[in-house]
């Protein structure tokens, strides 16, 4: 019941997202109307950040508390999270190419999420590799821990690698003249909103597949 | 109530959600002779592997001596002759073995290696390396590398296997000197007659 | 003071039976003497840009990861594929010990080969670097090389796919020290070396990397 509640709240907080998206607030002058992707790129990237901190503690949980129940959430988040993360980065890419005139720059944020889909698909790809055994799934935390912790640190590297080599864009908004006012604003804090409800339905529902799954493969076996 | 050599209480141990093992529980004296017996697939290889520390358990309690099993250096050096062929390919027979004992704390591998090396025949072969061998010269490498140093507790998995008659007599004298020493073994095997010493067991685990 | 005795002993018998073995062998120095060397000859076969700084710093960093790659898992497989880890598992020495001793022997191998892989370099693609500082960070970021790619192979040894997934942890693990690679090979072959956190990163890395393996071994050798 509280499930079918909140896809319901979802679904209705989603498509009020949508509309105050197309139809209530302006076209920018500046950048055009691909400046609204920054409404579904913003949320994504957010929400792929606290996939990874989900994963990490869910991992964290588990070794120290070896309940099945915090692997499968884990393993749920970490899918989810990659899924929105490459979204995160195709929308960025969508966004930055009339912008910036490039597809790719070497911005810090880009190299950082473009190396954390790869370790977590690393992750994601060893789960469906492995046998289903306690050991395995001690490793495959280890993996989600290890790409938390690395995290900042490429961040920081990147950031670095940033100031040897200096981005230039062409374009727009390399002018810096941008609208940006209140109604963008309020949209913004709406679709974070939306996503932020999305990514917990989506796990919530990739969990519940992930135990079933589980529950079929060990009555198989007996 | 005295502490026994070695103490398993209720181990418990699975393999893709399969209880191989399941609530395992069982003492062994010093000086035992331990058979463990079972159908294939219940778990005897795995007992073994446990004990040698190659497994971990998921539930339960293993003391041995007086120390809990999962700390990762047991005082107690453990000896295990396991079914499988064991060596580095890019080794002859003799670093394979002098490489084993560096690494278990031997001081003086290369004496006790000189000394005992006629012991089931390697010397014939100790320049070979072990892909050039027949498999029952491969398993001698690992009977010989279980059974020569001294150790407190030896876990045997079917070292009869594969062993020609000749081998099988130095195996038994060599396994009847250690239970005179008052060391304990703990041995699995299908086949009881092959060894005459597999008859005196002290006790035995059904698995 | 026996004990750190002991252990050094262990590690140097770990480290000479891995060099016997590779010298029966010599897979390892082939696979990443070779593979290094047919990337130079595809740069040197498909490119012209050979004044730029820059591109001779991709190219050098992309042949010494590639082929570490290889050089790495064809050390790592050498312990398991007849099941030879067990020797060490099965022993009383410690868990961390063994990382640690295969990590070192990783670490020489890679260095003795990154050592021919710079000469090559240099004559194929035109540029000095009998540089002290250059070996200095060749040397800093081969341990990183090793230690992440030994716990990387580690990880997944027990998994089939481990040829394919190894090397997809692995390279987005050493991605800063790449970039740290990059930036100061430049850097080094102009001679203006203006940012020095670079190796405090890499240093700090390859520490956190190695505090890593020593809390991971116990949970990756036993199952």
């Amino acid at each position: 019941m509280f499930s079918k509640f909140f896809i319901i709240t979802t679904f209705l907080i989603f498509t009020f997202m949508l509309w105050m998206m197309f139809w209530w607030i302006p076209i920018d002058i500046s950048q055009g109307p691909v400046a609204k992707t920054v409404f579904i790129h913003v949320p994504l990237a957010w929400c792929s950040m606290i996939a990874i901190i989900l994963v990490a503690f869910s991992s964290i949980y588990y070794l120290f508390n070896k309940n099945i129940f915090w692997d499968n959430l884990a393993q749920a988040t970490a899918e989810v999270g990659v899924m929105f993360g490459i979204l995160a980065l195709i929308s960025g890419i969508i966004w930055a190419k009339p912008i910036w005139g490039v597809w790719w720059t070497g911005e810090a944020k880009l190299t950082t999420t473009l190396i954390l889909i790869l370790i977590y698909a690393a992750y994601i790809l060893f789960r469906s590799l492995y046998t289903n055994s306690i050991q395995m799934k001690k490793i495959a935390a280890i993996i989600a821990i290890i790409g938390a912790i690395d995290s900042p640190i490429i961040y920081f590297a990147a950031n670095l690698w940033q100031e040897a080599h200096p981005v230039t864009v062409i374009g727009p908004l390399s002018r810096k003249e941008s609208y940006f006012g209140a109604d963008y604003g309020i949209t913004l804090l709406v679709s974070v909103i939306a996503f932020t409800l999305l990514f917990i339905v989506l796990t919530q529902l990739r969990y519940k597949i992930i135990k079933i799954d589980n529950l079929i493969s060990l009555k198989d076996k007996l | 109530m005295e502490k026994s050599y070695l103490s398993v209480n209720k181990i418990s141990k699975e393999f893709n959600g399969i209880k191989i093992i399941n609530n395992l529980s069982f003492e062994v004296e010093k000086g035992d002779l331990v058979k463990i017996s079972g159908k294939n697939g219940s778990g005897k290889s795995t007992l073994l592997k446990i004990l040698a520390q190659l497994y971990f358990y998921d539930q339960g309690e293993i003391k041995l001596n007086g120390t809990n099993l999962k700390a990762s250096n047991s005082k107690t050096i453990i000896s295990y002759c396991s079914s499988d062929f064991i060596f580095y390919k890019d080794l002859n027979v003799k670093s394979n073995i002098l490489f084993y004992f560096g690494i278990i704390g031997e001081s003086n591998n290369k004496k006790l290696y000189e000394d005992n090396k006629k012991f089931l025949g390697i010397n014939l072969f100790e320049n070979k390396y072990p892909n050039e061998l027949s498999n029952g010269q491969k398993k001698k490498i690992n009977i010989f590398r279980s059974l020569i140093p001294t150790y407190n507790l030896y876990l045997l998995d079917e070292p009869e296997l594969g062993l020609d008659l000749e081998s099988l007599n130095e195996l038994d004298n060599k396994l009847q000197t250690l239970l005179k020493n008052k060391k304990t073994i703990i041995f699995s095997t299908h086949n009881n007659d092959s060894l005459s010493i597999y008859s005196k067991y002290k006790k035995e685990v059904l698995l | 003071m026996k004990n750190i005795y002991k252990i050094f002993f262990i590690i140097k018998l770990i480290i000479f039976k891995d060099f016997v073995e590779e010298i029966k062998s010599k897979e390892i120095f082939i696979s990443i003497i070779s593979y290094s060397i047919l990337v130079l000859v595809v740069v040197a076969t498909t490119s012209n840009a050979k004044n730029s700084v820059e591109f001779f710093s991709t190219v050098f960093w992309i042949s010494i990861s590639f082929s570490i790659i290889l050089g790495i898992n064809k050390s790592m497989n050498k312990e398991f594929e007849n099941k030879g880890i067990e020797y060490l598992i099965t022993s009383p020495i410690d868990k961390e010990i063994i990382i640690f001793a295969k990590i070192f022997t990783n670490f020489i191998f890679i260095n003795i080969a990154s050592i021919l892989i710079i000469i090559f370099n240099n004559i194929i693609l035109n540029y000095d670097l009998y540089n002290p500082y250059f070996i200095l960070l060749i040397f800093i970021i081969n341990f990183g090389f090793s230690v992440i790619g030994t716990i990387t192979f580690l990880l997944f040894s027990k998994v089939r796919g481990k040829e394919i997934l190894s090397p997809l942890l692995f390279i987005p693990l050493v991605t800063p020290l790449l970039m740290g690679g990059a930036v100061l090979t430049v850097q080094i072959i102009n001679k203006d070396i203006q940012n020095f956190s670079w190796y405090g990163l890499i240093i700090a890395y390859d520490l956190l990397f190695l505090i890593i393996g020593f809390f991971i071994s116990n949970i990756i050798f036993q199952e």
